[in-house]
């Protein structure tokens, strides 16, 4: 938060307190809880880690210019440097609820919208308003699923040979590959994602687009072919639920308890989704 | 053969319109907390994923990443529901 103000805003509004952060960073924090029942804080006066010394993206070679000469084009096998946590990926199924809570709170605005084919907006790609400054073309992604969850959290790294090489050193750890590597469409980031030992999604990306409070929301439809422009093939486990009892009771109870979520989304959302990811294939 | 990257919807979406005046403006993503059983396995996955393990106890995984962004942190109880925050510079 960029004052103190906006955490007596956020206290006031949802009528919690302000309490002192006990622990590494410091300062000040409002804990917020989303309609999903995730916990959200937002902080005021923290004191970030320090500068540690991070290695400088490559030179590239183009056609009409030859940066490097007598150079071989060579980054280290080595985890990448993390330059920063760029996004978050949530799954709700209140789309229309937590999307107005976050905005509500957050002044986030929503960069990409992917919609279902009656129009209705299922997964909203969004970014935080920092006026003239850009911002990340998403930071907060929120898309429709039957049950809440976290989908997937992304690391900025310096460049394609950190994402190449960072695929080479997790390989080689004997983690588990999840997608990529490819290039997305909306946001346009170099991606690979991995999983932890519980399934959580990681990804490590590069070259992602910044966009500044005036560009205006772009709608797509919700499709596969709207995540990639080129890459592996997109693998169908990645966004498949994992079904099991627990899944399916939540989801009846989701369907009967959220005006928003109902059976004709989902069955829109499915057949949409099982569209051919890149057609001009 | 006519494709393009970009698809176009076929009727109009439903808007999704900007908050005239919001509680606040955040300005950036800070952290995010993960309750997991594993806290060394946690820790072994994270280190290979480039991150630098800032603290480990029994209770809790800090994580630091080395540019200006902080903390990410896992605590022992079994509950799989991620928590996150945010901070401004
Ligand atoms: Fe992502």
């Amino acid at each position: 938060m960029k004052s103190r103000e906006d955490l007596e805003a956020l206290a006031a509004n949802d009528k919690v307190t302000i309490d002192t952060v006990d622990g590494p960073g410091g300062g000040e924090r409002v804990r917020l809880t989303d309609p999903n029942g995730f916990t959200v804080d937002a902080l005021f006066n923290r004191t970030l880690q320090t500068e540690q010394p991070m290695r400088k993206a490559r030179a590239h070679n183009t056609p009409e210019e030859k940066v490097r000469i007598n150079q071989g084009q060579r980054a280290p096998l080595t985890p990448p440097d993390i330059a920063r946590l760029g996004h978050v990926a949530v799954l709700t199924p209140d789309f229309e609820t937590s999307m107005e809570w976050y905005k509500t709170r957050l002044g986030l605005i929503s960069t990409d919208v992917l919609c279902l084919d009656d129009g209705t907006p299922a997964l909203a790609f969004n970014r935080f308003d920092r006026g003239e400054h850009p911002a990340d073309h998403h930071s907060i992604v929120l898309g429709t699923y039957p049950v809440k969850g976290y989908e997937h959290s992304a690391f900025e790294v310096h460049d394609l040979d950190a994402v190449g090489l960072g695929q080479q050193v997790l390989k080689q750890k004997g983690h588990k590959h999840e997608w990529g590597i490819g290039r997305h469409i909306l946001g346009s980031q170099v991606f690979d994602y991995w999983s932890d030992q519980d399934g959580f999604k990681f990804e490590h990306y590069a070259d992602g687009d910044v966009y500044t409070a005036d560009y205006e929301t772009g709608y797509h439809p919700l499709s596969t072919q709207g995540l990639y422009q080129w890459g592996q093939d997109f693998p169908p486990t990645f966004t498949k639920p994992h079904i099991s009892f627990s899944f399916i009771l939540e989801t009846i109870h989701n369907l009967r308890t959220i005006p928003s979520f109902t059976f004709k989304k989902v069955k829109l959302m499915i057949a949409m989704t099982g569209r051919k990811a890149r057609p001009w294939l | 053969m006519d494709f393009s990257l970009e698809e176009t919807l076929p009727v109009d979406p439903r808007k999704v319109d900007r908050i005239a005046s919001p509680v606040t403006k955040a300005w950036d993503i800070a952290y995010l907390r993960f309750a997991k059983p594993d806290l060394n396995e946690q820790a072994a996955f994270f280190k290979d994923f480039g991150f630098i393990i800032a603290e480990q106890t029994d209770e809790r995984l800090m994580c630091a990443v080395p540019g200006q962004a902080p903390i990410s942190s896992s605590s022992k109880k079994r509950l799989k529901q991620p928590i996150w925050g945010w901070v401004s510079r």
